[in-house]
């Protein structure tokens, strides 16, 4: 049963990292904005 | 001034095309299109819709395949019931059904807009086939809906919309029957709408919101507002398998019966039938939802030519440009292990954690022990929470304890109810010669049926033994 419980700590610590790379690269990738111009013609 | 509705819009690259220069909706009236992949779409889709329907009739281990009964906070997912203590284990779900479709969208693209997305089944595969049937197709559409107000057009337009409204109902409480078990819902369905006021205000908001979003906002929705659409526009990449435009072959377009020109005949087959209006041609654009159609319809027109399907069809940036395909990359491998991990954690913790009961042995307040002339005490509770559908027997009893130990008093087994929980005293007493200072008790908690037994680990406590086995002072 400890051996469970480390396994899904480790698993935890893991998927955690992941999703926090994940999310960094995302950010940092994210495509440019383009502001929206209020005197913009339609 | 508001400008005016244009009567048709040509797709391009700067601008949606089913949204109108003044920000207005352009409805579009997307062409019929036959081929295989519409039939293995139709077919899937009609699959789909049955397993939507069929989840919460059918019953595993006593509970709804799926049922999430806010209500009672208990969560039945196929079989294993969770209750709030153990929704840690979604994490693991979530990030292992998360990775995995990571692993689908960045081989296969937007394959779950086009394909499994309850929002297209419903809307191609339900809405729209009524629309078909009643209204006829695109150029009876499009001349119903420019034809000024008259009684047939009345008569028509309500027949229309009062259908979408009752299948925006069904669907609606298909929806609901995810959340209040069947024999509830007839039972709210029978009684008046204030008898279950946030139940029948659930079903009422929901109604509107399918019914204006399928009848009307359409593909705006997929446009628009999906998180998820964007999220997998951004997991794909020049390997992942889209629906792309073969440019080298179809450019530069012409007459069929010129020569010179490459295979697209510029006849805007695949334009008509887009469900989004874009022109596939001009490139992967964010509105595709991957659904196949204009690859049926093109397919239609290169076989009518005589030329080879394809011109539009599945496959990668790279291979639409002529290079080599290449199916399996790092970044698969990255998601597949971490889905997998997610989804181990979530079978173990599954198969050790989530049983049929939870029990939880805690130290009573007040004193840690009690000691009496011939026996120390120590007062537990003991919460058990019965998460099947019918009663259970339930016993306690130390497991492996030291000689002496044992549970007193009467309330060793009893009865639980389905679903209920309950919180009672748990009494451990050791005679005073036995006791040779604080040591770890096993409490086993069993009930039946289904063999289900929680060890829960406590400590006994007492006084010092040296305390008391020492002689008393003689006077
Ligand atoms: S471009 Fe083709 S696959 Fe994409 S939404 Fe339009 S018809 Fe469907
Ligand atoms: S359906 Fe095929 S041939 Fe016709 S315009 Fe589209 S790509 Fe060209």
């Amino acid at each position: 049963m400890k051996r469970l419980w480390i396994f899904v700590s480790l698993a935890f610590i893991l998927l955690v990292t992941a999703w926090t790379c994940l999310i960094v690269i995302a950010v940092r990738n994210a495509p440019e904005t383009v502001p929206v111009s209020s005197s913009q013609k339609p | 001034m508001p400008l005016p509705t244009p009567k048709s819009r040509k797709p391009n690259l700067d601008s949606v095309t089913t949204i109108n220069p003044d920000g207005s909706h352009f409805i579009l009236h997307p062409a019929d299109v036959h081929g295989r992949f519409t039939t293995w779409r139709r077919i899937v889709a009609i699959l789909l819709i049955v397993v939507y329907v069929a989840m919460p009739w059918i019953q595993i281990n006593g509970a709804p395949a799926i049922f999430l009964d806010v209500e009672m906070r208990r969560f039945h997912i196929f079989g294993l019931t969770l209750v709030p203590q153990d929704l840690w284990v979604m994490f693991f779900a979530i990030s292992g059904l998360g990775f995995l479709l990571f692993v689908v969208t960045a081989v296969l693209g937007r394959i779950w807009c086009g394909w499994a997305c309850p929002y297209t089944v419903f809307l191609e595969h339900v809405f729209r086939v009524v629309e078909r049937w009643l209204d006829g197709d695109a150029p009876a559409r499009r001349k119903l809906a420019a034809a000024p107000w008259s009684p047939r057009k009345i008569l028509k337009v309500s027949i229309r919309e009062g259908i979408y409204l009752i299948l925006a109902a069904l669907i609606a409480h298909v929806f609901l029957s995810y959340f209040v078990s069947i024999p509830r819902l007839y039972s709210f369905m029978q009684a008046g709408p204030f008898d279950h006021l946030t139940a029948f205000t659930s079903v009422f908001l929901l109604t509107a919101a399918l019914y204006f979003c399928f009848a009307h906002f359409r593909e705006q929705f997929c446009i628009l507002m999906c998180p998820y659409g964007r999220l997998q526009s951004a997991l794909t990449d020049d390997d992942t398998i889209i629906i792309g435009y073969d440019e080298a072959r179809g450019e530069p377009r012409g007459k069929a019966t010129d020569l010179t020109a490459g295979h697209c005949i510029d006849c805007m087959r695949c334009v008509n039938v887009c469900p989004t209006g874009i022109d596939i041609r001009n490139g992967l654009q964010l509105e595709c939802i991957g659904c196949s159609a204009c690859i049926d319809a093109c397919d239609e027109i290169m076989t009518k030519l005589d030329r080879p399907t394809g011109l539009v069809r599945y496959d990668s940036m790279r291979g639409l440009a002529g290079q080599k395909r290449r199916i399996l990359r790092p970044r698969l491998y990255a998601y597949f292990l971490l889905g997998l991990l997610g989804l181990t954690v979530l079978s173990l913790t599954a198969f050790f954690r989530a049983k049929p009961i939870t029990a939880e042995i805690s130290r009573m307040r007040g004193p840690s022990f009690f000691q009496d002339p011939a026996v120390i005490r120590n007062h537990y509770q003991l919460r058990v929470f019965n998460k099947r559908n019918q009663p259970m027997n339930f016993e306690i009893k130390l497991k492996d304890a030291p000689v002496g130990y044992e549970i007193t008093g009467s309330g060793q087994t009893f009865v639980l109810e389905a679903l209920k929980e309950i919180a009672r005293p748990v009494v451990v007493v050791v005679p005073l010669d036995a006791y040779t200072g604080p040591v770890m008790l096993e409490i086993e908690i069993h009930g039946q049926p289904g063999n289900a037994t929680v060890i829960q680990e406590t400590k006994f406590l007492g006084p010092n033994p040296n305390a008391i086995h020492r002689e008393p002072p003689t006077p």
